[in-house]
């Protein structure tokens, strides 16, 4: 039993030859393309990875500095726009008094590069926003002091502008720069505390307009102190562009910001 | 020498099917991502329409009572952004009743007179409800896009408040 057992189970000499050449180079073959593809696979899903890492840093960043652009216009800052509005209209007497004031400091009735002329006789200034198709500065309340002792407040100088990319892998673009100093009531270039960034890269290009409401119209440019926007601000801030990306990643912007201003002097945002 | 003549039918099935279990779940990995990057990229676009329709619609109302402005309005985004569309809605809100003479809150109030004073308070809460249900306004902007056959929406929404509603003294 057990011999007969043994004899039919354990395979014979012709048996265990095992694969034939053939085969073995068949398997070889089939085993090569499998694992050719999976290599393929792979190395796709890396690409992917690349790719679609890419595409988050490059929207990230268009929505990182158009929430900057946002938190800066909503909260433009003049106390024109803070001023409830006047029971009755300015009398003789204070215009007088203005005058008088003025006469002691001829630099409050001349405009500098952020502020407006003083209306009254109290020498506040409104500040003064000049916008152009790649160019915006203004007054804002938006600064934030990180040290207590920091001779800061809250307001800053605020200037956006388009300028040439410096930097060599962008070629021929544009890059959006904002520039900030808490030194309000300095004109000075030298400012020490003035600090510019660049907000977004790879803008092939970058427009501003600015709506005015009376009327209904975008404008190109805007200048408080022009007399046609004398006291105003603009309703709605639009910027549109064009950005590219590595990857050929591509994106065609249009934000719209409203400054938010305060009713009747009580602050929106507080 | 029938148990040496290799892998049965079978077991070559079972070996196919356990390859494609594992190269599907690979590939729908893959396509998860793409979909998952698209509808990101999708989302960006959306949500830049939805911020500025907001902008602009709160910028129509601006100096406007409730009663004369539109209560839905529909239309298309301007080029490049043709494919999509936006409703927009003002809704009023409906408050939760807020009846302060239930409960435990008539404790609170306190004082012998309990009933008179949950009667005044409960008048009172009627209406500044009633008051509030009306300078109050929900505000919706619905963006529209279509994917495939289907079209998707997204929407965001804020409140109004009608600063210069007087207060009403009657219900």
């Amino acid at each position: 039993m057990i011999f007969n057992y043994r004899s039919k189970h354990s395979p014979s000499a012709c048996d265990r030859a095992g694969f034939t050449l053939l085969e073995v180079l068949i398997a070889m073959a089939i085993l090569v393309f499998i694992s050719f593809a999976i290599y393929q696979a792979v190395v796709e899903s890396y690409k992917l990875r690349v790719v679609l890492g890419d595409e988050g840093d490059f929207n990230n960043a268009i929505r990182l500095s158009m929430n900057i652009v946002q938190r800066d216009i909503s909260m433009i800052y003049s106390p024109l726009l803070m001023a409830a509005p006047k029971a009755t209209k300015g009398s003789g007497n204070s215009e007088a008094e203005f005058q008088q004031v003025v006469a002691q400091d001829p630099g409050l009735g001349e405009a500098t590069r952020y502020w407006g002329a003083a209306t009254d006789s109290t020498g506040l200034r409104p500040s003064r926003f000049v916008g152009a198709e790649g160019k915006m500065s203004f007054i804002s309340s938006s600064h934030l002091r990180v040290y207590q002792d920091a001779p800061e407040s809250e307001l800053a100088k605020i200037n956006y502008e388009l300028q040439k990319s410096e930097r060599e892998e962008d070629g021929d673009s544009y890059v959006l720069v904002k520039t900030e100093s808490p030194n309000v009531y300095t004109e000075d270039d030298r400012d020490k505390m003035q600090q510019s960034y660049p907000l977004l890269y790879g803008l092939k290009s970058l427009q501003f307009a600015y709506y005015r409401k009376d009327k209904e119209r975008w404008e190109k440019s805007w200048d408080t102190e022009k007399d046609e926007f004398k006291g105003l601000y603009p309703d709605i801030i639009r910027v549109q562009f064009e950005a590219f990306g590595p990857s050929n990643l591509s994106f065609n912007g249009n934000f719209e910001f409203r400054p938010e201003i305060p009713l009747n002097g009580i602050d929106p945002s507080t | 020498m029938k148990n040496e003549s290799g892998f049965t039918l079978l077991e070559t099935l079972i070996a196919m099917a356990i390859m494609l279990v594992a190269f599907t779940a690979i590939l729908s990995v893959q396509s998860a991502s793409i979909n998952a990057s698209d509808r990101a990229r999708q989302m960006n676009v959306v949500a830049m329409l939805a911020k500025n329709r907001m902008i602009e619609y709160e910028h129509e109302f601006e100096g406007k009572t409730f009663d004369e402005f539109k209560k839905k309005d529909a239309g298309q985004f301007k080029s490049p952004y043709e494919d999509y569309r936006w409703e927009t809605e003002i809704k009023e809100i409906e408050f939760p009743n807020l009846n302060l003479s239930s409960g435990g809150n008539k404790e609170e109030s306190g004082g012998g007179d309990d009933s008179a004073s949950s009667d005044t308070a409960s008048q009172m809460t009627k209406l500044v409800t009633n008051h509030l249900s009306k300078a109050v306004r929900e505000a919706t902007v619905t963006v529209f896009w279509k994917k495939g056959t289907g079209e998707q929406h997204f929407s965001v929404s804020t409140y109004w408040v009608d600063l210069n509603r007087d207060f009403q003294l009657s219900l």
